[in-house]
Parts: C-alpha cells; sequence; structure tokens
C-alpha cells in the first residue's frame, strides 16, 4: 500500500484529469466524487512501481475509465446522454464550447473516451489502443467515426477554424 | 480537426473541495488499513480457529454418525444385522447366511431409520416366503443404554406386530434383549444372537452338538431339537416334561399378539447351569 505523501501527490498531479474522464461518462455530482475517490482508492492499493510518470499516468486513465465503465453497471448510476443533464458543471463554458461538449455528451461512450484522448490528452492512435486494450485500427475506425459524428452535428466550419 | 476546440475540457478541474475530501478520505483508508494489518495475525489465527473448530465438529459428527450404538439381530433363517447410529438410523446391515444375503440384495436399508428398515426387512421376507406358517421370527436388540433398548424393544414389537397384521403372517415371534456379552460371544462365531442362544441351549442338553454343526438350523429347528433331547432324558428318568406351548399357553394376551416372550426357565426341565450368563436362556427381558 502507498504512504499518505504518495497519494496527496497524486491527487495533485492527476486530479484533474481523472476528473475529465469522469465527466465524459457520469451524470450525477455524487457518482462522479465516487468514481473520483474509487480511483485514488485502487492507485493507494496498486502496489506495482510505474516505469514513469507517462505509465502511471496511462494507469490511472485506463483505472478511471473501468471504475466509471463499472459505477454505469450499476442500475442506480444515471447516465450521462446530453450537456443539459449535468447539474454540476461550470456554468462559465459558454455556449460554443458547451454545443461541443453536448456533442460529445450524446456520443457512444467509447467514441468520447477516444475524442477526449486523442484530442485533449494528445495521444496517439496506438496510445489510445495499449490504454484501453483494443486494436489500434479499431481506434481508428472509432476516431473517424467520432469525427464524422461531430462534423454532422457541428459543421465542417466549426472545426476547421 | 481542431484541436484547440477541445480546449474546453481545461475548464473541467477538479474542486478543490473533491480533492480535500478525496485526500481525507485516503488518509483514513491508509490509517484503517495499517490498522488492520496489525491485527491481521489475530483475524487468521481466529478464522483458522474457527476452521479447526469447524472441522472437528464435522469429523465427530460423522464419527457419531458412522458408530453404532445398538444392534439389531433378525434370524427367521435368513439371519440379517442391523448396526445402529445413536441417530436411529441403519449404517450397516450384515448377513450371517446366504439367505440372509439374498435378502437384503433385494432391500437396501442403509441411512434408513431403524423403523423403517425393520418394516423393509419384513415386507421383503413376507415376499419371499419365509414368514411361513408356524415360523419363528427372532428378533434381538443389544446397546449397552436401557432407555434406548426399551424403546426400540417396544418399537420393535409395534413394527412387527404391524407387519403381521399388514401382511397377515401367522408367525410366532421372539422380541428381547440381549447383553453385550452374548452379542460378542455371537459375532465370534458369525451367528445371530437369537441363534447363538439357541445352539448353547441345546448344547447344554446334547454335548455332542456344536456350533459348527448347527449353525445351519434355524432357531425353530433348534429348539424343537433340544426339547427333543430333554424330552428323551425326561423319558429316562421320569421326570414330567415341560413344552414351550403349555407354557406360552398361559399367556393369552401373548397368544393373541403370537409374540412370544421367552420361555422362562423351569427347575424342572431345564438344568440349573443352563444359562451361562445368568439371564435366562441368555437374555433379558426388554420390555
Amino acid at each position: 500500500m502507498r504512504t499518505e505523501e504518495e497519494a496527496d501527490r497524486a491527487v495533485n498531479l492527476y486530479a484533474d484529469l481523472v476528473r475529465r474522464i469522469c465527466f465524459v461518462h457520469l451524470k450525477k455530482q455524487e457518482d462522479v466524487e465516487d468514481a473520483f475517490q474509487e480511483v485514488f482508492l485502487k492507485y493507494i492499493l496498486h502496489e506495482e512501481i510505474f516505469e514513469s510518470h507517462a505509465h502511471e499516468k496511462a494507469w490511472l486513465i485506463r483505472v478511471t475509465i473501468n471504475v466509471c465503465k463499472d459505477m454505469l453497471r450499476n442500475p442506480f448510476c444515471r447516465r450521462v446522454s446530453s450537456f443539459e443533464d449535468i447539474d454540476y458543471e461550470p456554468f462559465y463554458i459558454q455556449k460554443e464550447e458547451g454545443e461541443l461538449l453536448g456533442c460529445i455528451l450524446e456520443m457512444p461512450q467509447k467514441y468520447r473516451d477516444v475524442l477526449y484522448l486523442f484530442y485533449y490528452e494528445g495521444y496517439s492512435a496506438v496510445e489510445i489502443a495499449d490504454i484501453m486494450h483494443r486494436k489500434e485500427n479499431t481506434i481508428y475506425t472509432w476516431l473517424g467515426r467520432a469525427r464524422k459524428m461531430l462534423k454532422e452535428k457541428l459543421g465542417g466550419d466549426f472545426f476547421e477554424s | 480537426m481542431n484541436r484547440k476546440a477541445f480546449g474546453v475540457f481545461e475548464k473541467i478541474c477538479a474542486e478543490e473541495d473533491l480533492k480535500q475530501k478525496t485526500t481525507s478520505y485516503l488518509r483514513e483508508e491508509i490509517e484503517r488499513r495499517a490498522r488492520r494489518k496489525k491485527f491481521l495475525w489475530l483475524r487468521r489465527a481466529t478464522r483458522f480457529a474457527c476452521l479447526i473448530v469447524l472441522f472437528l465438529c464435522v469429523v465427530l459428527f460423522c464419527r457419531e454418525y458412522t458408530t453404532p450404538v445398538a444392534y439389531i439381530d433378525f434370524d427367521v433363517n435368513p439371519s440379517v444385522e442391523f448396526r445402529i447410529n445413536r441417530f436411529g438410523k441403519v449404517i450397516t446391515s450384515h448377513a450371517y447366511n446366504d439367505d440372509g444375503e439374498e435378502i437384503l440384495a433385494y432391500v437396501n436399508v442403509n441411512y434408513l431409520s431403524y423403523s423403517e428398515a425393520v418394516k423393509r426387512l419384513l415386507d421383503v421376507m413376507g415376499e419371499e416366503g419365509y414368514l411361513g406358517r408356524d415360523a419363528l421370527l427372532c428378533v434381538t436388540v443389544q446397546t449397552n443404554e436401557p432407555s434406548r433398548e426399551n424403546l426400540m424393544i417396544q418399537s420393535l414389537k409395534e413394527i412387527v406386530r404391524e407387519s403381521k397384521r399388514d401382511g397377515g403372517y401367522d408367525i410366532l415371534a421372539d422380541i428381547y434383549a440381549v447383553t453385550e456379552e452374548v452379542k460378542h460371544c455371537a459375532t465370534e462365531v458369525e451367528l445371530s444372537p437369537a441363534k447363538y442362544l439357541a445352539i448353547e441351549g441345546l448344547i447344554e442338553v446334547d454335548p455332542e452338538a456344536s456350533f459348527e454343526a448347527c449353525r445351519w438350523h434355524s432357531v425353530h429347528e433348534l429348539r424343537e431339537m433340544a426339547r427333543e433331547k430333554c424330552k428323551e432324558e425326561k423319558d429316562h428318568y421320569g421326570i414330567q416334561e415341560w413344552s414351550e406351548e403349555t407354557n406360552l399357553n398361559g399367556n393369552e394376551q401373548e397368544k393373541q399378539d403370537n409374540l412370544v416372550e421367552p420361555p422362562e426357565q423351569k427347575d424342572t426341565d431345564l438344568p440349573n447351569d443352563h444359562d451361562p450368563h445368568g439371564h435366562g436362556w441368555g437374555y433379558h427381558h426388554g420390555s
């Protein structure tokens, strides 16, 4: 089991990352809090030494996605199906940005993950495949479909600007 | 595709409150788990002790279940023994002769209550024609617990009475308890206690008889042989004859039920040292 110092360091370093992945999956604030704490609990119980920060980050991403999926299997946990469903996110997000978030949240879960990891975290398809334990081609396919869906909903201009 | 558009995620941050809650929670968890680790050996020892106790309970129960505390022996001529555990279940059945083996091949009585087992055995014996007219059914019980002995004798009498009534069998039935010593001696010569006592009785009046020579005779035949031998001797010495029938006819109730109590030893018709065990024909009455 890891020490309190290690736990504090991980929370400070990866809190936002975990929080964002929870955002694309979970709807209720309580669920997000539960998932957030569950991820870091798994972290302190995980005794394997990480090779690097990148390794540690990839591990946390995978665990967060899995914890969110587990929570969604719980019948008491409500799924996010639109941006309006979210009752807790900061409302200083501008309308245009909100539109993008809304479109992402309306997508199937697997597309949300690849879009977030590819466009925001900057992972390559190969790295995403490794994190999500999927084939590289599958990630490319998902990315392609996700892009197409976004283009259809937001129009080409939004992304080309 | 515009990566900048996804910068909107930058605005989604973990709230300070959430971070605080999580760090406090993690600290508590770490402390709690450390505390639990301290007493891990105690919990493991307790678990181990519980398992040992459970295992011992299972072993003791199995031992109790498979240890016979009573024996019921049947002799018509098929000779059969039931070993009964303290829960009143038949744990094993054993045949003393070929007829007994044949009977046991027809009926599986293991793990049945002894009353059910006796019913089934008598049914099969009846079907196979062993309970014909004037057959003598000897049932002996051996247990070291007097209360169990009384209960079993009463129960067996009731079962035999019911079987006779339901099956319409016209048989004589001797149901009585024997001592552990008699049972032990009978087991040593591979005989049922009833047959052992009958042969022993015959040897008393006819020293030429032996367990080996007489083991294939039924109890009924052995008693007849002993009676004949007594009669011959009495005729020779001019002593009044004793007969089982006259003795039995004195008890009207027993005659009606055809449940014959073992004959009382009489000074006039059998030698005084007839019963080596001092119980009158080697048994004591169970009821």
